[in-house]
């Protein structure tokens, strides 16, 4: 199976931008093992490009819709993590912006360490 | 005593140099651990050679960049990574801290110290890997590096900036020449002239034999003019495979400040090994003996990295000593024939010699050096002319006089000549000679001095002569020949009259 026909298959493993059981099952029963391999990891990285997840120490219900404007096309979960303290954890695909306050308090602690060291 | 303002301040003195910006991470998760190879999905912006964190910690280098993998070599020996641990980019290449400070230091080829002192800290980060000098930086092979071995010095010299390989099987004193070459850097120092840094890298080899190379190099008071990068045998095959690259790193460090530097690899067939057994687990395509189709390139790269720079470029040079092992004798073997190709000459030792009992076993016959001779001292190369002649004789006619017994005055005369150069090349380990000494040597042997004493006597007339040459009469003598410059038949006769009266004083 080809790189474009694995693509193919992702994208007609979708419903109106959501991934349709029925859809995957169906294309799951005509795959060998090894294609069956290569599916699931297509699909596991289509699905890391077209999501965003963002991180927040608290909830905040208005948070998707602004988010939604930034990264038109991607999918946004918000999830809470009360250990960030302040600011927010951004996850586009492999990249991640570190912007809360733990990850600052954890840097000055690194930057300290390596002083006295 | 200390109040609370002091401790507040002192905490705000060292936080002066914090900056924070929201950092962007580039992750990947972690597929497949094999053998210290992790195969890596995600780390879409990592680049060939980036170190790259573990979320346990730990380190490792990208090795091998696929369409939708990345796959990274630990540089610890990490087996509780697992599938599904996050990995990020750090941005930087592979680099090793390097310091004045690092000089008698036993350091790992990241850097980390084995020798129990503090690490090495606020100094020049070097990459591991490196374009070499240009062509317009170098500068020609022209000052010697002494080995303070009498049938390297005169018959294979070695010059700054050069790779001279040492080549031969196990245990027959490879690494013997090179840790007397280390000894003889801070034995045999010239007026007006700076000690050679040397940096040995021990590649594979047992814990013991390190500890031992050290405690051998301390004893000789050279531990503190030398680095010791280490990779042992334990070590996971990528800090085999780095750690040359890491040595060479360090004595880069010092060849921009304008030292010299020599540099032993102690060895690369290990490092290729290494290499080797990396690319299978990499999966990439094995070529002749299953070495991956870019072993040439490994070493190649590293030994460019030898050069003796031009003085607009700072002046320094990094010699490098690579060494090679054989298994039976078999120089035409893969990696040997790719090293002596990449190298400047090479010094072939002998297992017949060795087990004939001399040692050091170089074949002078088979060994050569390319540019070193450009590089010997005048007064050398006033006597080593001579000397090679003769041998060169001595070799043909050896051959020739096993089939027959009858021989002429002249050609015994001969034989019996190239015997006691034979004779006066074998040298104990650990005891390298200045080259006041070793001329004077050769002067006993290529004028006739030594044609009536016989073969056994030669090793006690030598060191006898040298104790006798230490006399306040000769101190004259022995400038000239320190001098460096080309000896002219008047000095000869000086050195033949001193002989002359030694040999009167001699028991046969």
């Amino acid at each position: 199976m080809n790189r474009q026909k694995l693509k193919q298959l992702v994208m007609q493993s979708y419903t109106d931008g959501e991934l349709d059981a029925k859809k995957v099952n169906k294309i799951a029963d005509l795959l060998t093992k090894s294609e069956l391999k290569l599916y699931i990891r297509a699909l596991k990285n289509w699905e890391r490009q077209t999501q965003i997840f963002v991180d927040v120490p608290f909830d905040d219900p208005g948070l998707i819709s602004d988010f939604d404007d930034l990264f038109p096309g991607k999918k946004v979960t918000v999830n809470t993590d009360s250990s960030l303290l302040l600011g927010m954890r951004l996850t586009d695909n492999d990249d991640v912006y570190e912007l809360s306050l733990k990850n600052a308090l954890n840097k000055i602690t690194e930057h300290m360490e390596d002083q006295y060291n | 005593m200390i109040t609370s303002n002091d401790i507040i301040k002192q905490l705000e003195e060292r936080s002066r140099g914090f900056s924070y910006e929201g950092k962007v991470e580039n992750t990947g998760i972690v597929e497949k651990n094999y053998d210290g190879v992790v195969s890596v999905s995600g780390l879409s912006k990592a680049i060939m050679g980036e170190r790259v964190i573990f979320s346990n910690g730990s380190n490792g280098v990208v090795l091998d960049l696929k369409e939708d993998k990345v796959s990274i070599i630990l540089l610890d020996p990490a087996t509780d990574i697992k599938e599904g641990d996050t990995v990020k980019t750090t941005g930087e290449l592979l680099s090793i801290t390097v310091a004045d400070e690092i000089l008698g230091r036993v350091v790992n080829p990241l850097g980390v110290p084995l020798d129990g002192k503090a690490p090495v800290k606020n100094g020049k980060l070097m990459p591991l890997e490196r374009v070499s000098a240009g062509v317009v930086e170098r500068s020609p092979v022209d000052t010697p590096l002494k080995t303070g071995i009498k049938s390297i010095d005169a018959m294979i010299p070695v010059g700054r900036g050069q790779r001279e390989l040492i080549i031969g099987d196990r245990g027959i004193g490879k690494t013997a020449i090179a840790i007397d070459t280390i000894i003889n850097q801070n034995k045999d120092v010239p007026k007006g002239q700076k000690k050679v840094i040397c940096v040995y890298v021990a590649i594979g080899q047992k814990q013991s034999t390190v500890a031992q190379i050290i405690g051998r190099l301390e004893e000789a008071g050279a531990m503190e003019n030398t680095i010791v990068v280490v990779a042992g045998a334990s070590d996971p095959a990528s800090l085999q495979y780095l750690s040359p690259y890491a040595g060479t790193s360090i004595a880069e460090y010092f060849m921009e400040k304008g030292e010299d530097v020599l540099i032993v690899y102690d060895d690369l067939t290990r490092q290729a090994w290494a290499y080797r057994q990396i690319c299978l687990v990499l999966g990439r395509p094995a070529g002749r003996e299953a070495y991956p189709g870019d072993i040439f390139y490994l070493h190649s790269r590293l030994l460019e990295r030898s050069v003796r720079m031009s003085e607009e470029h700072g002046g320094g040079s990094i010699t490098a000593l690579p060494i090679i092992e054989t298994q039976a004798g078999d120089i035409s073997a893969y990696i040997p024939t790719n090293v002596i190709s990449i190298t400047d000459g090479q010094i072939f030792l002998e297992n017949d010699l060795f087990n004939s009992g001399i040692r050091p076993a170089i074949n002078v016959g088979v060994s050569v050096s390319r540019v070193g001779t450009a590089a010997q001292t005048g007064t050398m190369k006033s006597v080593a002319g001579k000397m090679k002649l003769e041998l060169a004789q001595y070799r043909e006619l050896a051959a020739f006089a096993q089939f027959g017994s009858d021989l002429d005055s002249a050609t015994a005369k001969q034989l019996e000549r190239g015997k006691r150069f034979t004779e006066l090349f074998k040298q104990p380990q650990y005891n390298p000679l200045s080259e006041n000494m070793q001329v004077l040597s050769i002067i006993a042997v290529t004028r006739g001095h030594c044609d009536d004493i016989p073969v056994n006597d030669i090793s006690r007339f030598e060191k006898e002569l040298h104790e006798y040459s230490a006399g306040k009469q000769f101190a004259k003598i022995k400038d000239t020949l320190s001098t460096g410059k080309k000896l002219t038949e008047d000095d000869l006769k000086e050195v033949d009259k001193m002989i002359e009266s030694f040999k009167k004083g001699f028991t046969k």
